[in-house]
């Protein structure tokens, strides 16, 4: 037996339990699926408070529709399902946003392991900006991107989560990229960076 | 000559490895014809890297709590709409069972005791009687003083109201003790 099939079974066992009132078994479901939901809830919104509500909100609308979860579709994708359309209701919902550096929660995640200060100021740099980048584009754009590049989804994959057609994901991802290579384009002309892929 | 729009498409799946070996080696000799679709293919690598080097964050540490907690209140809230609906659905069922019961009872009572009906029949006469008599009253003190009656009647109440006020004041209000200073 493989491990995803091993973790299937594992998961399958904690969706019967819960159904049957056990709510540990719910709580190792989120334990075990609360690190790609929460990332995923942060990258939509840029906002550490907000991202942990959304995150509990995704869960707890997991917990109540757990009914009609169908079991040969992947936990996974189906949760990050949830997240992803809630993310975009409350981008919908929401006015204006302001991405402050403060809000970056990169020093609380990242930083504390040794590294130097000046390494750690630019992975924060680095967190803002893509941060930024994402803030800009909307969201139905913005959650392939992060699917794809944070949760290593295959397009297959992506199509699912989003109830969209291979064309269609790889169409978002391709416009996502175009929009964001304008930008960056625009901002720093002159900002050069390495050809690892040598074209 | 390349169409830079067709190119560009084809930069999205070359980033993820996607794209056949001949198309890539296209796309790469198009790129050197076009300083454009170069500067856009470096913007896209440099947004590819970026995002590909950033780390998946870590949730805070009691966000399963949080979650279990939010679940204990969303049942505690359910509980409470059941409770509420019942009580109101149960009010809701016992005022019309209240009257069909009274009217049942009442009924019950005039079959057992035909006397009572008569009973009741010579209240409503008494209880009509003493209104036409109250209102033939007023209608009699309205010829003598006109539009002045409610005035009148208000003032009287007053007066009323106050004699009765006085009164139950000087029977609950202690005495003034007088002090005689020898």
């Amino acid at each position: 037996m493989t491990a995803v099939a091993a973790q299937q079974d594992v998961e399958r066992l904690w969706i019967r339990q819960t159904l049957t009132g056990d709510q540990t078994a719910f709580a190792d479901l989120v334990q075990a699926y609360q690190r790609p939901v929460y990332n995923l809830c942060y990258r939509m919104l840029g906002d550490v408070a907000e991202a942990e509500d959304a995150a509990q909100e995704t869960f707890l609308r997991g917990y109540t529709n757990l009914h009609r979860y169908d079991p040969d579709r992947r936990f996974l994708n189906w949760i990050l399902s949830i997240a992803s359309n809630h993310c975009i209701d409350r981008l919908r919902r929401r006015r204006i946003h302001w991405l402050s550096l403060e809000d970056t929660p990169l020093v609380e995640h990242v930083a504390g392991n040794g590294e130097p200060a000046q390494r750690r100021v630019e992975r924060h740099e680095q967190a803002a900006e893509v941060q930024a980048w994402l803030d800009q584009l909307p969201p139905p754009y913005r959650v392939p991107l992060i699917l794809l590049y944070w949760h290593d989804l295959s397009y297959e994959e992506i199509a699912d989560v989003l109830q969209l057609s291979v064309p269609a994901v790889k169409s978002r991802l391709h416009r996502a990229r175009k929009q964001v290579a304008e930008i960056i384009a625009k901002d720093a002309k002159s900002a050069e960076s390495p050809n690892p892929k040598g074209f | 000559m390349h169409d830079c729009d067709t190119l560009l498409t084809r930069f999205s799946l070359a980033l993820d490895g996607a794209l056949p070996p001949a198309e890539a080696a296209q796309v790469q000799a198009d790129l050197a014809n076009c300083p454009e679709c170069h500067a856009r293919w470096r913007a896209m690598q440099r947004f590819d890297q970026t995002l590909r080097r950033s780390p998946l964050l870590a949730p805070p540490r009691d966000l399963a709590a949080a979650v279990l907690e939010r679940i204990a209140k969303q049942h505690a809230h359910d509980r409470r709409l059941v409770g509420i609906t019942l009580l109101i659905g149960g009010a809701l069922s016992l005022g019309p069972s209240a009257l069909v019961g009274g009217g049942l009872c009442l009924l019950l009572l005039l079959l057992i005791q035909p006397g009572l009906l008569q009973g009741l029949i010579a209240l409503l006469v008494s209880a009509l009687s003493t209104l036409q008599a109250l209102l033939v009253t007023l209608g009699a003190f309205h010829q003598v003083f006109g539009v002045w009656l409610l005035p009148l009647l208000a003032a009287m109440l007053g007066v009323g109201l106050l004699s009765l006020t006085l009164l139950w004041a000087s029977r609950t209000l202690p005495s003034p003790v007088i002090m005689i200073n020898n």
